[in-house]
């Protein structure tokens, strides 16, 4: 039983992978990445279980703690990336800053 | 006894995987950004509870179970925070969703083309 | 009184480590208690100096939201279960605004999260008293703007 919710799980890991991978915005990635990271808690809770360790648990709790910091430092990065991008854009004033979908 | 246990620990955990298999399904066929988002959200409400819960019921009451009710806790306040976090810094940025005023063509153009 | 809140923090700090310990011996205790006083010193710098004081009535009230807000969670997973399954005709996503009946940081913090924890619905924005939410259906939205979760979380924390 616990094997078929692991293989459920590790194919939903892939499909946000896919969607990782074909984006089409950085937000697209951020959020297919955070999936990835909660569906890692719990895939090793069910791991734990199926290979009978439980003190694998902590591990799915620290991975759970570092996933939502890396997303908020991720889009920390993103969005001052931008601010400077815009910036700079503004510093130019030779033309409009354009394609702030975020690229 | 210890039967049932096994059982019901087991439907939980299926159920759940199905609801995180949908929600994954969900964030890869979706047609633009923030409905994508709600695919997802559907593997951060329901499916970690089923999943966690059927390991508590498998586990029974032990210091097991408290650690699983931690985790649970934890992805039940992160989870949404980190959801409105992306979709505020979409927003911010200028990533419009369908239906709001001052829709920018140039960032909903794209998204359409790729995502079906 | 500041200072006897920080000791009891460190206090329950350290039962939270010794229950997830179990590895008890002198050196591994200091380290944990060092570690205890660490991450309160460092929320301590980190944190304005709380505003907002504790009342005891929200934590018997709070797990009743959870309940109700379970039973939503269900019905709603199921709506989005059959959307995402279903053809993408289906969909007409919308934009709603939600009035929050109670201002506090705590009460919206809430409010924003579980229109987020429900699948279909989506917080976006929060500006003031009123959350932008991003709805997957127009059915959902219209749900949502009547303004049921707004109630319940206004008699969770009136403020």
């Amino acid at each position: 039983m616990l094997l078929v919710a692991a293989i459920a799980i590790l194919v939903t890991m892939a499909l946000a992978l896919t969607r990782a991978l074909m984006g089409p915005t950085v937000y697209d990635r951020v959020l297919a990445v955070n999936m990835f990271g909660t569906k890692t808690v719990l895939l090793i809770a069910i791991m734990a279980f199926a290979m009978g360790r439980t003190d694998f648990l902590d591990l799915a709790l620290v991975y759970a703690l570092i996933n939502f910091i890396a997303v908020l430092a991720v889009l920390w990065f993103v969005q001052e990336n931008q601010l400077r991008e815009q910036r700079r854009a503004e510093a130019d004033a030779k033309r409009p800053a354009t394609g702030s979908g975020g690229e | 006894m210890i039967e049932l246990q096994e059982l019901v620990a087991g439907l939980l955990v299926i159920t759940g995987s199905l609801f995180v298999l949908a929600g994954g399904i969900g964030a890869l066929r979706m047609p633009d950004f923030y409905t994508r988002i709600h695919g997802a959200s559907l593997t951060d409400s329901l499916g970690p509870v089923l999943v966690l819960g059927g390991l508590m019921v498998q586990a029974g009451l032990s210091l097991v179970t408290v650690k699983l009710a931690a985790v649970l806790l934890f992805l039940m306040v992160t989870a949404p925070t980190a959801s409105y976090a992306l979709a505020n810094a979409a927003l911010l940025a200028g990533l419009r969703p369908e239906g709001m005023q001052g829709r920018e063509p140039a960032s909903a153009a794209p998204e359409q083309e790729n995502g079906s | 009184m500041r200072l006897l809140r920080l000791v009891l923090a460190v206090i329950a700090l350290f039962l939270v480590w010794l229950l997830w310990g179990g590895l008890y011996k002198t050196p591994v205790l200091q380290l944990g208690i060092a570690s205890c006083v660490l991450v309160i010193w460092l929320t301590h710098r980190m944190a304005l100096p709380d505003q907002e004081t504790h009342s005891w009535a929200l934590s018997y009230r709070v797990p009743l939201y959870w309940f109700w807000l379970a039973g939503q969670m269900v019905v709603s997973n199921l709506q989005v279960l059959r959307m995402v399954l279903g053809p993408l005709s289906a969909l007409s996503p919308t934009i709603v605004e939600v009035e929050a009946k109670a201002s506090s940081k705590f009460a919206l913090t809430l409010l924003g999260n579980s229109i987020t924890l429900t699948p279909g619905t989506l917080t976006i924005n929060i500006a003031d008293n009123t959350l932008t939410a991003h709805c997957l259906t127009t059915a959902t939205a219209r749900e949502l703007g009547e303004g049921a979760m707004a109630r319940r979380v206004a008699a969770v924390d009136p403020d």
